[in-house]
């Protein structure tokens, strides 16, 4: 008899057991995922903050007011370093690709800004296009986090 | 000077451009030229004004005293991992033009608008 209820407690014990681990490894599957979701909801937000910066830099460059832009290129440079230190692991390769082609087209915008004498209006048709080309950039790359984290919630 | 790990690099980054296999684009600046590779790197190659001018003598006769052409290799984060120039030891000043034209007509379409301009002769 009590070899039976023996047997039996510990049958139920290792029913527990195996309920705590499922219940164990869903929670923690559920808080990877929140964690996740908060990370894709972040990096669609920061996207979204340097594609505003970009479309000022944009404008101050039509406005050929160059100041201005170098302050924005050069807040650009930081906040994209930022992100990639942040983000690089979860970023898939083509998002990589154009965020360095965005890293290199603001060096040579503050290289442009920064040279000695007046910008020709060659150089100023060169500063507009690879102003809009990092504007593009950041909008698409916006558009790609913003849905990811959609696709997410989902 | 650079060593033997880097003339490879350039040559590796001569023939893929040769090929066509690396997405040089224009910049701000009239003579540089990017391209990023393999979501890991980001290459740029930059020029002294009237690069295209530049003769086989005058290459020649600057050699090791200016440096006409470089070529920049960055990682993800911005940071300078080598930087060839034509009077690096073991970089041929002419290959060194080479590829800093074949990236400049690939970045600016210079084939198509050449066929172009021709069409155009033609209807004239």
């Amino acid at each position: 008899m009590f070899n039976f209820l023996g047997s039996l407690a510990s049958l139920i014990g290792l029913v527990f057991s195996i309920l705590a681990f499922v219940f164990a490894k869903r929670a923690s599957a559920a808080a990877r995922e929140a964690r996740d979701a908060a990370m894709r909801q972040s990096l669609s937000e920061y996207l979204n903050g340097l594609a505003r910066i970009a479309a000022e830099l944009v404008a101050h460059l039509r406005s050929e007011m160059n100041d201005m832009a170098l302050l924005r290129v050069s807040d650009l440079m930081d906040q994209t370093s930022y992100l990639i230190g942040r983000w690089a692991a979860r970023l898939p390769r083509k998002s990589k690709d154009n965020l360095s082609r965005a890293q290199e087209q603001l060096l040579s915008i503050h290289q442009a800004l920064d040279a000695v004498g007046d910008l020709t209006p060659e150089d100023r048709a060169r500063l507009a296009h690879a102003g809009q080309e990092v504007s593009g950039i950041f909008s698409t790359e916006h558009g790609v986090a913003t849905r990811a984290a959609g696709a997410g919630d989902e | 000077m650079v060593d033997e790990k880097t003339v490879k690099f350039f040559e590796g980054v001569l023939s893929k451009t040769k090929a066509g296999k690396i997405p040089w684009e224009p910049t701000a600046l009239e003579a540089r030229f990017i391209a990023p590779i393999g979501g890991q790197f980001s290459l740029s190659i930059s020029g002294w004004a009237e690069p295209v001018l530049l003769s086989e003598k005058l290459l020649e006769a600057s050699k090791g005293t200016r440096d006409w052409y470089t070529l920049v290799l960055r990682d993800l984060h911005g940071r300078v991992l080598t930087t060839v120039t034509e009077n690096d030891e073991g970089i041929r000043p002419d290959a060194m033009r080479e590829l800093y034209e074949t990236a400049r007509r690939q970045a600016v379409h210079g084939s198509e608008e050449i066929s172009k301009a021709i069409e155009v002769l033609q209807t004239l």
